[in-house]
């Protein structure tokens, strides 16, 4: 079965992003090869957000070679050339994708929806990317998290300004 | 000068406490490092609930500064403070001793680290996400940097990240 990987950069007070949106303070870590960490997947699913996100920086759906990109959303009608939306169910259909046959899927941005994964027991990974810096406010990576969910420690990781917390999500 | 270090069991999605103030999904915590810091310390900073939890005697002893407006002076190694944290905490640090323990609760923490009084974090991460609680900040006011210092792992899946505060 595919696994699921929610991976996030955020404060030491757990934010994603300021208040604003901001991610100014995000820095970028040299010891970690963006090329490195997607090699597993082949597949990124991502909200309505990350991909208005994506499409105002000007980040088409090629911008990762060899990676197709799953939009959720049901308020949107169309999407840019190489993104697929999903509209209905999107965790039926991420349980489909689950067990269909490819490499590991990555949610790629999106604390809705990583959450909601978790929520229904089918996220396999969480990596948190903790930057040495408190927001004091903003848009959390965890929220409406419904119950207790266990984690099971992988590996840690200390780059130039932070430190990675690599966890398999302990379901059921 | 003496630090104030914050030192706290979280769960990885930040809470201090369930949404019941439970803390059963709290590890023990790594007995070789605690009996370090313990060494380091010579003074707690309690907010008046952990104090009642706790008790005066819980980490041998150590001079308790108890932060309340209701309770009535206490004696031996207990000292109650009131009004005015800021100026109260900066005559505590300059005074000769080891290092002050942060112990909580959530609001003599965001006080303290409001008031630039806080130097250094050492979180015990926890491998569990609760999803409501009581989280460890909240009501901090603007951005604060740190610095990470050193990042520990144990078999029980804690990590404890030790950052200095900026």
């Amino acid at each position: 079965m595919r696994r699921i990987v929610y991976g996030m950069a955020v404060s030491l007070d757990g934010f994603m992003e300021g208040p604003h949106g901001e991610t100014d303070w995000m820095s970028y870590d040299a010891s970690q090869d963006p090329g490195e960490y997607i090699k597993p997947f082949d597949t990124f699913l991502m909200g309505r957000k990350t991909y208005q996100a994506m499409r105002r920086m000007g980040t088409g759906g090629n911008a990762f070679k060899g990676i197709k990109n799953y939009v959720f959303s049901n308020s949107m009608d169309d999407v840019a050339e190489g993104f697929q939306l999903v509209k209905g169910d999107g965790v039926a259909v991420i349980d489909h994708m689950k067990r269909a046959d490819g490499k590991d899927m990555a949610v790629y941005g999106g604390a809705v929806l990583g959450c909601s994964l978790i929520n229904a027991g089918m996220l396999d990974e969480v990596v948190v990317s903790i930057q040495s810096i408190l927001l004091g406010n903003g848009n959390p990576m965890f929220q409406n998290i419904k119950k207790r969910t266990l984690m099971k420690l992988v590996k840690t990781k200390r780059g130039t300004r932070g430190v990675i917390l690599h966890y398999q999500v302990v379901n059921g | 000068m003496r630090k104030v270090i914050l030192q706290v069991a979280v769960s990885l999605d930040g809470f201090i406490e369930g949404p019941k103030g439970e803390y059963d999904w709290c590890l023990p915590p790594p007995g070789r490092e605690m009996n370090e810091f313990l060494k380091r310390i010579d003074a707690l900073f309690l907010g008046r609930k952990s104090f009642e939890m706790i008790g005066s005697k819980a980490f041998g002893k150590k001079k308790n500064y108890v932060f309340s407006n209701t309770l009535k002076k206490s004696s031996g190694e207990t000292e109650i403070i009131s009004g005015d944290i800021g100026s109260q905490v900066r005559r505590i640090k300059a005074m000769e001793g080891k290092d002050i323990w942060l112990f909580g609760g959530a609001s003599l923490t965001t006080s303290l680290m409001n008031e630039g009084l806080v130097d250094g974090l050492e979180l015990a991460v926890h491998p569990i996400l609760l999803g409501s609680g009581k989280p460890l900040f909240q009501g901090i006011k603007g951005r604060v940097k740190t610095k990470l210092i050193d990042v520990k792992t144990y078999p029980s899946g804690l990590v404890m990240l030790n950052y200095s505060v900026l």
